[in-house]
């Protein structure tokens, strides 16, 4: 049986659809058999982040309505061996399906993959129901301002009385240099506050627009520090201990220049 | 970036840390998000302590604040009230309890 991990953060727009599809791809380029399931119904994005947006036939809901048999609705990457998607529902709502729904597939997802990542809509209703129904694990995911971590808490507290406990946190757009200047919150500070476990921390970088407009997810690209990031995480959650990467911005009037130049 | 700028943020970083302004704001705003403390309840509880202070002083109404607060893992409740003066003589001998006092004092604008 494979292991179901959902995505998740309450606030919208933290990067959780860039997570779950860079996750997603960095098990599957460790050799793992993996799935990633947008279960954002009628907001897909994750087809998108992992340019197969042009390759959807059916969808989650065709699954659970019992229009096609698991398997048709799965879109393969055809860049990697092992990697599929199960695409949302475009027109249709999060009403579209039901919890027990959602556990029933992501079982017969785990019976055939290694790992399955589930791509948690934003807010708390229904669709957050669905997306955590049938996960064995949550990844919540927050950036470092005030109103993400305090959703951030809200989702954690949420997912401890739907029996999910010890999920674990990605602190993601961190921008060191203003963290340095004393006007980011420290990761320390987000640990402090929302006391569950780092799994990892991802700088902010313009890079990662790049990438989803080339529908290629961060963690395929070596050279930046997003990419390396994302790697780091996908060793740690296979039970490595990886050192967290030295984020911090070029100090001195220097490493100012460089940074005002853009260097 | 304006490079100008650099250099000023260079020669005179401001001296304002807003990083931990929003961590002490987010500690004490995740005190009552947690307690499940209704806003109704807590503003029961506001109008119940600003009662009590009013008894004995006389308050400036615009210029009071209940909140509670987050102290190194230690939750405080922090009144702030802005006292107008003291009452000379507390008329106790039909005001006994809160509740009494409540009902004398029906025409107290509500917050």
């Amino acid at each position: 049986m494979g292991e179901v991990i959902v995505v998740t953060s309450g606030k919208g727009g933290v990067g959780k659809t860039t997570c779950t599809a860079s996750l997603g791809t960095g098990f599957a380029l460790m050799g793992k058999r993996t799935v990633v399931v947008d279960a954002d119904i009628g907001l897909r994005n994750l087809d998108v982040v992992m340019g197969l947006e042009n390759r959807i036939v059916y969808d989650l809901v065709d699954v659970a309505e019992g229009h096609c048999r698991l398997k048709q609705a799965l879109v393969k990457d055809k860049r990697f061996e092992n990697l599929y998607l199960l695409p949302a529902a475009q027109t249709r709502d999060k009403t579209a399906i039901t919890p027990e729904q959602m556990t029933e597939i992501a079982q017969q997802l785990a019976e055939e993959f290694d790992y399955v990542f589930i791509d948690c809509p934003a807010g708390i209703e229904g669709g957050f129901k669905n997306a955590i129904a049938g996960a064995d694990r949550a990844i919540v995911v927050t950036n470092p301002e005030m109103s993400s971590v305090r959703d951030a808490d809200r989702i954690i507290g949420l997912l401890e009385s739907e029996g999910k406990a010890n999920p674990l946190l990605i602190i993601n757009r961190l921008r060191p240099h203003m963290v340095n200047k004393g006007d980011m919150m420290t990761v320390e500070d987000i640990c402090d506050i929302l006391a569950i476990k780092l799994i990892g921390i991802i700088p902010d970088d313009e890079y990662v627009i790049v990438a989803t407009n080339k529908g290629e997810p961060p963690v395929l690209n070596d050279d930046k520090l997003v990419g390396k990031a994302y790697r780091n995480i996908v060793r740690r959650l296979m039970g490595e201990d990886i050192e967290f990467l030295n984020l911090d911005a070029p100090s001195g009037l220097f490493g100012k220049l460089r940074r005002a130049l853009g260097m | 970036m304006d490079i100008l700028q650099v250099f000023k943020d260079w020669l005179a970083p401001s001296k304002e840390n807003t990083g931990n302004t929003a961590k002490n704001r987010l500690k004490s705003m995740l005190v009552i998000d947690r307690s499940n403390v209704s806003p109704e309840l807590m503003n029961d509880i506001k109008d119940d302590i600003i009662k009590v202070y009013q008894k004995y002083f006389e308050l400036n109404d615009e210029d009071m604040e209940v909140k509670f607060d987050n102290n190194q893992n230690t939750v405080i409740l922090t009144t702030s009230i802005s006292v107008l003066r003291v009452k000379r003589s507390i008329d106790t001998t039909d005001a006994k309890d809160v509740n009494d006092y409540k009902r004398n004092n029906h025409n107290r604008p509500k917050r």
